[in-house]
């Protein structure tokens, strides 16, 4: 009798496994067709797992924060004695940025910059899972449309662009990094206006770079200056922080300098970052 | 049937721990990848059928969760349940060098076809980078991790199989 039941439910794996590639071909088809309509449908998936991951990420803190408690006595003594090393020179840095700041502000004056970004309506969002794949990098937070949070908009930490959002669920949201492999952000050189393509790249990304791209040959450039959001970009606000560059030289086409950008946003130890709910305006809708 | 609710439940439970616990514990900037040891384990315990089932649900919550169309992972994930479901014929409980050679050699395929399918498209060729980035790192970690985590599916399935060996009596 069991035998008998055992041959009924038989399948050969062989059939098994084209009939199911068959159907993931057929699925790719389909999502790639129709990305739209398919949204609501991996909204609902992620409905379901985007709790269980918060749940968990707040024990991960909470086991990560013990564990910080443990760390030995010596290493806070040393660090302590590094940071009173650090604070001295920052004292001396400071004063000079201090002086930095009023030539700042009248540079802001010059070039009309706009509001400063910190007048930008923000909502916080904290970071519950990363991109399991070493390839890309992006994460999920714990906000989504329900907190008013849309497609491209920008999202920035401490002072410097994080990334921009990817794709909207009811409570969660995915944010594609600037270092990321596929992301590219129209930047400009604070100081001349010179415009340039940021590109996250993979390789540079263990010494913490990005790579730059396109800068003009004739644009008078220099080791250490702010890269911000440019104007022409029409997904990113402009006047965004992004980092400062370094290593400039004429590319291999000879057309035009590529250079690294270290940016500020310290992207290893993210945990929560602000979104942007202000979107830049479209052409179409300013035609009206 | 209960198989499959537990299956599943694996399923969901290591996608948890890939995708929430594991990246506190990132080492060289890489996650083991823990439905990949699923996969293998349950293709090793129960065969073929098993694996494919079993890479094809892990393989679409992925698509869901991260991916940008659907079913390229279970396509991926798939391929390995099928293939590692040979060595099913060959499960001897007391064996854990087996499928931890198993676990290795389909994360190192897995690698492989991951960077041929989002990356080579993307038109990046510097194939002995990323091996050397990402691959290897993850051959590495996915191993050492296994160790403990196979233990703990084998531990379920033998679970189970006294269940179902006491259902049917």
């Amino acid at each position: 009798m069991r035998r008998k039941h055992k041959v009924k439910i038989s399948v050969r794996p062989k059939h098994l496994l084209y009939s199911l590639v068959f159907l993931c071909l057929l699925l790719l088809y389909v999502s790639y067709r129709y990305s739209d309509k398919l949204a609501p449908l991996k909204t609902s998936v992620g409905n379901l797992v985007t709790p269980m991951q918060d749940g968990i990420n707040m024990v991960g803190t909470y086991i990560t924060k013990q564990l910080e408690l443990f760390e030995s006595k010596k290493a806070l003594q040393e660090e302590n004695r590094l940071l009173k090393e650090q604070i001295e020179e920052l004292k001396s840095q400071n004063s000079i940025l201090i002086a930095d700041g009023y030539e700042l502000a009248q540079l802001r004056e010059l070039y009309e910059v706009g509001k400063k970004y910190s007048d930008y309506p923000m909502i916080a969002a904290s970071v519950i899972s990363r991109d399991t794949n070493g390839y890309y990098s992006s994460f999920v937070v714990n906000k989504g449309f329900e907190d008013g949070i849309k497609k491209d908009m920008n999202v920035i930490a401490g002072n410097g662009l994080v990334g921009i959002v990817t794709e909207v669920g009811r409570n969660f949201c995915r944010i594609r990094a600037i270092i990321d492999d596929t992301s590219y952000v129209s930047g400009m050189f604070l100081k001349t206006t010179d415009t340039c393509d940021i590109r996250g790249d993979i390789e540079l990304l263990d010494d913490g770079y990005i790579r730059v791209e396109g800068i003009s040959l004739n644009a008078k450039v220099e080791e250490n200056y702010e890269v911000v959001t440019s104007h022409i970009s029409d997904k990113y606000l402009p006047g965004i922080l992004i980092g400062y560059i370094h290593n400039i030289e004429v590319d291999a086409s000879n057309m035009a300098k590529r250079a690294y950008l270290l940016p500020v946003v310290d992207f290893e130890h993210i945990e929560n970052v602000l979104i942007i709910t202000q979107l830049k305006e479209r052409m179409e809708s300013e035609s009206e | 049937m209960l198989r499959c609710i537990v299956v599943f439940l694996e399923i969901i439970f290591s996608y948890l721990l890939q995708s929430s616990v594991f990246p506190y514990f990132e080492l060289a900037n890489v996650v083991p990848d823990i439905l990949l040891i699923l996969i293998v384990s349950t293709a090793f315990f129960k065969g073929q059928n098993a694996g494919v089932l079993t890479g094809f649900f892990a393989g679409l919550l992925m698509d869901f969760c991260i991916g940008n169309y659907l079913g390229i992972f279970a396509i991926l994930y798939m391929i390995i349940g099928y293939f590692n479901g040979y060595a099913a014929k060959i499960f001897d409980r007391e064996d854990y060098l087996l499928p931890l050679g198993l676990i290795a050699v389909s994360e190192l395929v897995y690698g492989f076809l991951y960077y041929v399918f989002f990356v080579l498209l993307n038109g990046r060729l510097t194939i002995g980078y990323y091996f050397g980035r990402v691959i290897l790192p993850r051959v590495i970690y996915t191993t050492f991790a296994a160790v403990l985590l196979y233990k703990l599916f084998q531990g379920i399935h033998l679970l189970l199989l006294r269940f179902e060996y006491r259902g049917k009596r």
